[in-house]
This record gives structure tokens, C-alpha cells and sequence, in this order.
């Protein structure tokens, strides 16, 4: 069953509310998210226990300020934006991803990240999971920092616009404008590195 | 337009986010130039690569996990047990407002020290300052936790109605009172 926020307000205001009653009724309301928040959740991290440790996590965050949710905004963008501050939050409290803030400059003249391409031997869980293709996709994704991977994955994977994605990260438009434009071109030249030998990208001009 | 500030919207041109004027600006400038040509097919090979990444299914009994998660996350139980007493609550409230300042005041003696009040209102302010910077945390700012051993054994007087109407297991009136705003 699908509730939305509405009929959940006036439920919430017209029945008596208890422990049970709001689980049930939380747990109703973001059912339906729940296959979109772990795909994102699995495009940001690349793998399968963290995507669904991240998702479960975030959800038990957003019940406990459930009743703190402000009505007249999209609780859709609200769950969202929960998981990406956790996921944010988890990455920053990595040591090795401490020098990615958007407050420094990450980028240089040439659009080029600082940050090398990670070394997956050293970090299990970083494995990516999926061959071929779709594997070297996806650790082009790794190496972008949190905010830009965020980004692009909201609009390119997601199909979310410029505007909802400002809702999400909390940003301006123009921010979401430069973060996915960055955020692609970086991608662009890690594929180019890992398909130099396979030559995957038919476009590719030498 | 120049390269320049076409290069810096081909992204949002390709996603559709430039204005109609923009987007037939840029069309004839990337019709005319091959470099930024170039950069429009890859910006568009990169978006059509990661729409191609296929959709992951939620792992087996990802639903009921979560059910479980919250049942886990619940509030504790003085926080449950608070929320059908509200009422109760808030006469406890006035209850000890009475008691600290009304109470002395009516007996011409000095208030007591030291105010628990003034106590009261520290700990709200630290529960609010850190609701701030930690939204979605659910446990107590560690200023207040540390305080709330004193808090909770330090008796305060109250006047018989708080005492009836708030039970003996909560007759210390600063927990009452701090559980409610803590809450609500
Ligand atoms: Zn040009």
C-alpha cells in the first residue's frame, strides 16, 4: 500500500498514534522508495553490503525525525536526501577520502581530479563488483569525489532533474550545473584510461 | 557564444536545463565547431553509459530487515511511557515552576539553591544547539547526558499535586520536565 505524505498527516492527526502505528505507517510510505534508494545507494557505493547497510540505515534515520518531517516538502527528495548526507558523512569520515571538500580545489586547469584512481587492492570492500563494462562504469564512478559521483549518478542513473537534484544535495542549481559537468568529464578521462586497451569508446578520437 | 561558456553548459544542454534561446545558441555553435563537438558526443557517451548501467534488485528480505531495524530504533520507553501523559506533563511543569519560585516567594524565603531551573534551561539550550548541528541524531548531546546523573538524583521540591498526579516513579520533577522537552 502507498501512502502519501498528505493522507499520512491527516491519518496521523485523526487516529491515536503509538510506537506500532507509526512504524506501520513509515514503513507503508517509503516501501516504494526502497528499490530506487538502494540502486543509488549501489552506484555510490559499488557494492551490494554497503548499498543495503547505507539504505537501512538512512531509513532508520529518517524514522526517528519522521515526525519532525516538515509537510509541503517532497518526502520523496526528503528520504533521498538523507541517504546522500549519510553516505557524504560515511565517506568524509574515511581517512583516505579526508581531502575531498568541495571547499578546497579538487580540480585542475585541464578538469582533471587530483585524486588518483583508488587502489582497490588495499580496501576489499571497495571491490566492484560487476565485469566488464558496467564494472569499468562503475569504478569511474569511485574515483569521483562524493558530491560530483552524487550528482552525475541523480541525473544520469536516476533520470532526477537539475532542480530536484538542487533539493536533494541542498545546493543551487548552478552548483548541480558545474558538479554533473565536472562530474562527467572526469568520468570521461578514467574511462578513457581503463578502456585504452580494451577500447571500448567508439567516439574516441586519438 | 564563445567555446568557453558553451563548453561550461553542454552538460545542461545535453540534460535539457539551458533555456530555449541557450539550447539554439549552443546547437549552431557545436554545428560549426568540432572541438566543442568533440566534447558534446563524449559529455553524451558518458550519460548514455551510466543510463545503460542496469537496475539492481533489493536484496532478499531487504523490507523486513528494515521492519526489524525500526522496531530496534524505537524511542526508549520513558519517551513512550511520557507520551500518554502529556497533560500530566505539562501540570507537572507548572508543578515545579510553583514549587521553585512561586512556593519561596509565598513563604517570603529565598530561593533555593541552587535553581534548578537555571539548570533546566542549560540543558534545553544544549538539546536544541545540538538538534542543530546533528539533525537526524536521536541520542542526547553528551553535555547533557553527562549532567543528567546530577539532574535525576538531586530532589527538588514539589507540591503535592505533582507529587499525585505524576506517580511516584517520577518524582523527581527535573526528569519529568527535562523528558518533555527533550520530546516535544
Ligand atoms: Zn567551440
Amino acid at each position: 500500500m502507498t501512502v502519501s505524505w498528505a493522507q499520512a498527516i491527516a491519518k496521523s492527526k485523526t487516529t491515536k498514534r503509538t510506537a506500532e502505528s507509526d512504524r506501520e505507517l513509515f514503513a507503508s510510505m517509503v516501501q516504494e522508495h526502497e528499490r530506487y534508494l538502494f540502486n543509488i545507494a549501489y552506484r555510490l557505493a559499488g557494492n551490494r553490503e554497503e548499498a543495503e547497510d547505507l539504505v537501512q540505515e538512512a531509513l532508520v534515520r529518517a524514522f526517528r525525525s519522521f515526525r519532525s518531517f516538515e509537510p509541503g516538502t517532497s518526502f520523496k527528495s526528503w528520504l533521498y536526501r538523507i541517504v546522500s548526507n549519510l553516505y557524504v558523512d560515511t565517506l568524509r569520515k574515511r581517512s583516505k577520502y579526508r581531502e575531498e571538500s568541495l571547499d578546497e580545489p579538487i580540480i585542475y586547469e585541464n578538469g582533471e581530479f587530483k585524486k588518483s584512481i583508488p587502489d582497490y587492492s588495499a580496501d576489499p570492500s571497495q571491490l566492484v563488483e560487476e565485469t566488464g563494462f558496467v564494472g569499468e562504469v562503475q569504478k569511474a564512478l569511485d574515483c569521483l569525489p562524493a558530491e560530483y559521483r552524487l550528482a552525475v549518478i541523480l541525473c544520469d542513473v536516476q533520470g532526477f532533474s537539475y532542480e530536484e537534484i538542487a533539493e536533494i544535495m541542498d545546493c543551487s542549481i548552478g552548483t548541480v550545473r558545474s558538479r554533473i559537468h565536472r562530474g562527467r568529464k572526469a568520468l570521461r578521462k578514467y574511462l578513457e584510461e581503463f578502456g585504452k586497451e580494451r577500447n571500448w569508446l567508439p567516439g574516441t578520437v586519438q | 557564444m564563445n567555446c568557453q561558456k558553451v563548453d561550461n553548459l553542454l552538460s545542461a544542454f545535453i540534460d535539457r536545463e539551458v533555456s530555449p534561446e541557450e539550447s539554439r545558441e549552443i546547437r549552431l555553435h557545436v554545428e560549426e565547431c568540432d572541438l566543442c563537438r568533440q566534447t558534446y558526443l563524449e559529455l553524451s557517451q558518458v550519460k548514455d553509459a551510466l543510463a545503460s548501467l542496469g537496475e539492481i534488485e533489493l536484496p532478499p528480505g531487504f523490507h523486513s530487515h528494515l521492519l526489524d531495524q525500526l522496531k530496534q530504533a524505537e524511542e526508549p520507553w520513558i519517551m513512550r511511557w511520557l507520551q500518554q501523559f502529556k497533560p500530566l506533563v505539562f501540570a507537572g511543569a507548572l508543578g515545579v515552576l510553583f514549587a521553585t519560585i512561586g512556593l519561596p516567594l509565598a513563604q517570603g524565603a529565598k530561593v533555593v539553591q541552587p535553581d534548578p531551573l537555571s539548570d533546566l534551561r542549560f540543558l534545553i539550550s544544549e538539546h536544541q544547539r545540538f538538534q542543530q548541528s546533528e539533525p537526524f541524531s536521536n541520542s542526547l548531546p553528551p553535555t547533557v547526558t553527562n549532567l543528567l546523573p546530577e539532574v535525576r538524583y538531586r530532589p527538588v521540591h514539589v507540591d503535592d499535586f505533582f507529587i499525585r498526579t505524576v506517580s511516584t516513579e517520577h518524582n523527581y520533577a527535573q526528569e519529568v520536565v527535562l523528558s518533555h522537552h527533550l520530546r516535544y
